[in-house]
């Protein structure tokens, strides 16, 4: 196994690792509803801090997740280039048939703050809640939408299914690069076309693999008479605590806040 | 003759200043000779996979020395391409098959070789001979449709036609019934007939204790025992500890030994041992 | 037929596909009784794993019929049922566990069988405590041996509390050590428990606690009866590329030569017959 990724849960002992999922993930849809609603960069700004600051809350190395904006700097870099040029208004700035206007220089300000709340805030979900607990808080959320009649149960099935091997696919395409490896791929090459190539032969067995997978994880399943039952004992095991109906009351004051902002000011 | 493999006091440790770090192995000091077979034995987690990619250049050590072929690993060049010597056969390698037909998944190896289509070709069909498969009728099938116990020859076939001078095999048999662990046997035998190196990592001594030149035990990552087979059938009480177990004749005969009675100890098949018991009551 | 038991009557299992049709089993007629330890022994591609699947309506016969407890397993309605009477362990531990976390695949089966959450967790913590996984319960899989692996299916299976067990090579994938644990197991639960034991393998050794033994070749039995007389059978056995055990290679030679070891079925009992005057 290698060492720890972006995006993958980091076990600690935090405040936000203690809080139950659900609040932690209507925590997010909360903040993309009210980052969508409202505009106002001072109000943007006061989240993306507020996204900071629950990282370094929960114990992550914040240079870390901060610096790892950068792997997303072409989309943000896009995003700014083409909202300040393409936004209708006053212009500031041009250069030939392209302006860049005041307005879009704004809502080129706007939308990279949206862009790196939305990442900042996913990281933090995703690194301080175990893949387990995710799943079992998503199942608990879509309950209501099992009355519709709708599979949800099968959905928190694939999910957790696909947390379980993420690990065991990660070691086995390792497992396969080496042996590749062993027999002259060149995963290292100058040659884009080579390197390719060499990839295939990860790929390839990689995919034949989960096929196989796939059927006999099926039969087994089968075998003990799958069918679309909500988990108990994963469920059972959530707890909604005092700091979590706080943190929610304070991220619905935040919402409320974006709506009347607007319209006292 | 000369060490073909020297591993002076190899220290590894994975993921070192990570949460995960582990020491793989721990000061292990061997050697084989050319033409040698080492079986390579040890609880899981031991840190034998480990040992085999030092050998093929995979990995390197973090403190000591592995010599490879008289190439030293550490030097990154010699790493890279020590894969044409010393060819590792991973577990379960059936897993690593992605090619459309049998012939281009055991030719992968020897194209990447840069060899000519003609002895690609003949590397091929020896290569298949050797693992009890026929060229002409298999070349053009694809390996997806086939049995797992087809594909790991198709898979063994693919490092045997890169010819390294040095074979290593990692539990080859795991899965295997017996007609395919016996291909597995007779091709280790084939080796040490031409003097070709071979080094075995597996779970079952019985199956290889006639033909192993050396043994090695590793445990938690350092080396308890390295020795030769009679060494080892010396040493009952590492015998027990790794609950490495011998044949049954092996044991008939330890045991009537034990109860004093006058059978010779290096008895190396059924029938000698037959033959031993049958000469205590004639 | 409404017997206590799994039943196959004229069993036969064809497998139809554009390159021809393959049949993988002919003609079986067979009845495994509650209580029973029964070995399938086969070479690979020999039937036996598809002679597994019928038994709990993974698959079902082209031919004849197979019923368990009187229940027909042609019948989609009775597949719950069946399936519950008879638990199935497969022979990749990995590629059956699909739970994050160990206790939550034990508890797996009863979650499907919509059990009440009380009773989920007092027979999850009992099957826990058979396989002694107790310890390992918060566990990831991907973290444990294969044969940790293996008891965590066979655990997970328990917790449903079948009649029969079915395992399809269970320790193919298992180091010698893993797979001695696992057949102490099965020996436990069918000496103590009462379990109904049917064990697929190609390894002769590995039916020694076995009751009777089936060897499957081409999709028929071939071979039938307790596996010291299926042992003895050397030149029978090899004519379809099974390994004789050692033991019985070894007791051959001296039969051969005239020695008394008809009723020797174990080491022990040799040797103190060679130490005898």
């Amino acid at each position: 196994m290698t060492g720890i990724k972006l995006g993958q849960y980091v076990h600690g002992n935090s405040l936000l690792h203690r809080l139950d999922p659900r609040t932690k993930i209507i925590c997010c849809a909360i903040i993309v509803v009210a980052i969508i609603i409202n505009y106002r960069w001072f109000y943007l700004l006061f989240f993306a801090l507020l996204m900071a600051a629950a990282i370094r809350a929960s114990g992550m190395d914040t240079r870390f997740v901060l610096g790892s904006l950068r792997s997303i700097r072409s989309l943000l870099l896009v995003t700014f280039v083409f909202l300040a040029v393409l936004t209708p208004g006053q212009p500031v700035w041009t250069l030939g048939i392209l302006q860049v206007t005041r307005e879009g220089l704004t809502m080129g300000v706007v939308n990279l703050l949206r862009l790196i709340i939305l990442y900042l805030g996913s990281m933090v979900l995703l690194m301080t809640t175990s893949p387990m607990k995710l799943s079992a808080g998503i199942d608990w959320l879509l309950l209501p939408l099992s009355r519709l009649k709708l599979p949800v149960h099968n959905f928190s099935t694939i999910l957790s299914i696909s947390f379980r091997f993420i690990p065991t696919l990660i070691d086995q395409a390792i497992a396969i690069q080496d042996a590749q490896r062993s027999r002259g791929a060149q995963f290292d090459a100058p040659r884009l076309g080579m390197r390719l190539k060499s990839y295939l032969a990860i790929l390839i067995p990689l995919f034949e693999a989960s096929l196989l997978r796939a059927e006999e994880l099926g039969e087994a399943m089968d075998s003990r008479c799958f069918s679309g039952h909500p988990n108990q004992l994963r469920m059972d095991r959530l707890q909604f605590q005092a700091v979590d109906l706080y943190i929610l009351i304070f991220m619905l004051g935040l919402l409320a806040a974006g709506i009347l902002i607007p319209i006292l000011l | 003759m000369s060490a073909i493999i020297e591993v002076k006091q190899l220290h590894y440790t994975y993921l070192p200043g990570t949460p995960y770090e582990r020491q793989a192995l721990k000061n292990i000091s061997l050697e084989a000779e050319e033409g040698d077979f080492v079986g390579i034995f040890g609880p899981n987690g031991s840190g034998k996979s480990t040992l085999a990619r030092q050998l093929n250049g995979l990995l390197s050590p973090d403190r000591g020395q592995v010599l490879v072929c008289g190439q030293d690993t550490a030097d990154k060049k010699a790493r890279s391409s020590l894969w044409k010597k010393a060819g590792l056969v991973f577990q379960f390698p059936e897993q690593q098959i992605f090619q459309t037909s049998i012939y281009n998944e055991v030719a992968y190896g020897p194209r990447n070789l840069g060899l000519s289509e003609d002895e690609i070709g003949e590397r091929v069909r020896q290569a298949l001979h050797m693992v009890g498969l026929a060229a002409e009728e298999m070349a053009g099938l694809t390996p997806f449709s086939l049995s797992g116990g087809m594909k790991r020859r198709i898979a063994i076939a693919g490092l045997l036609a890169l010819q390294p001078e040095i074979l290593i095999l990692d539990e080859p048999m795991a899965g295997l019934d017996p007609a395919g662990r016996g291909m597995i046997v007779d091709i280790i035998r084939q080796r040490r007939e031409k003097k070709a190196t071979t080094l075995m990592i597996s779970h079952d001594l019985k199956e290889i204790i006639n033909l192993a030149d050396k043994i090695a035990i590793l445990d938690e990552g350092a080396l308890v025992f390295f020795g030769s087979t009679g060494e080892l059938l010396g040493r009952p009480d590492i015998l027990q500890r790794y609950r490495l177990q011998l044949p049954v004749y092996l044991q008939v005969v330890y045991a009537l030994r034990e109860k004093q009675l006058p059978v010779k100890p290096n008895v190396g098949s059924i029938e000698e041992a037959a033959a031993e018991i049958i000469k205590l009551h004639p | 037929m409404l017997d206590a038991g799994i039943f196959m009557q004229n069993a036969g299992k064809i497998y139809r596909s554009q390159n021809g049709d393959k049949c993988a089993l002919r003609d079986i007629t067979l009845s495994i009784r509650p209580g029973e330890y029964v070995g399938l022994m086969g070479m690979n591609g020999s039937g036996k794993s598809t002679l597994a699947r019928l038994c709990n309506g993974l698959l079902v016969p082209t031919a004849g019929k197979v019923y368990v407890n009187g229940l027909d397993t042609r019948q989609a309605e009775n597949l719950q049922e069946i399936r519950q009477l008879v638990g199935m362990v497969f022979q990749n531990p990995d590629n059956q566990l699909i739970c994050p976390v160990v206790e939550e695949e034990i508890a797996f089966g009863l979650e499907n069988l919509g059990l009440p959450l009380p009773e989920i967790r007092e027979r999850t913590a009992w099957a826990l405590e058979i396989m002694g996984l107790t310890a390992l319960k918060q566990h990831a899989p991907h973290l444990l041996s294969g044969g940790q692996k293996q008891k965590v299916a066979l655990a997970s299976v328990l917790a449903m509390t079948p009649a029969y067990l079915v395992l399809d090579e269970p320790a193919a994938m298992l180091d010698p050590v893993s797979r001695r644990e696992l057949l102490q197991h099965l020996q436990i639960l069918n000496r103590r428990e009462g379990m109904t034991i049917v064990l697929c393998s190609n390894e002769a050794e590995d039916f020694m606690d076995a009751d009777r033994l089936l060897v499957i070749d081409q999709g028929s039995i071939y071979l039938q009866g307790t596996p010291p007389e299926i042992f003895v059978q050397g030149t029978e056995l090899a004519a379809i590329g099974l390994a004789q055990p050692e033991f019985y290679r070894l007791r051959q030679r001296l039969a051969d030569t005239g020695w008394p070891v008809a009723e020797i079925n174990n080491l022990t009992d040799l040797v103190d017959l060679i130490c005898q005057p």
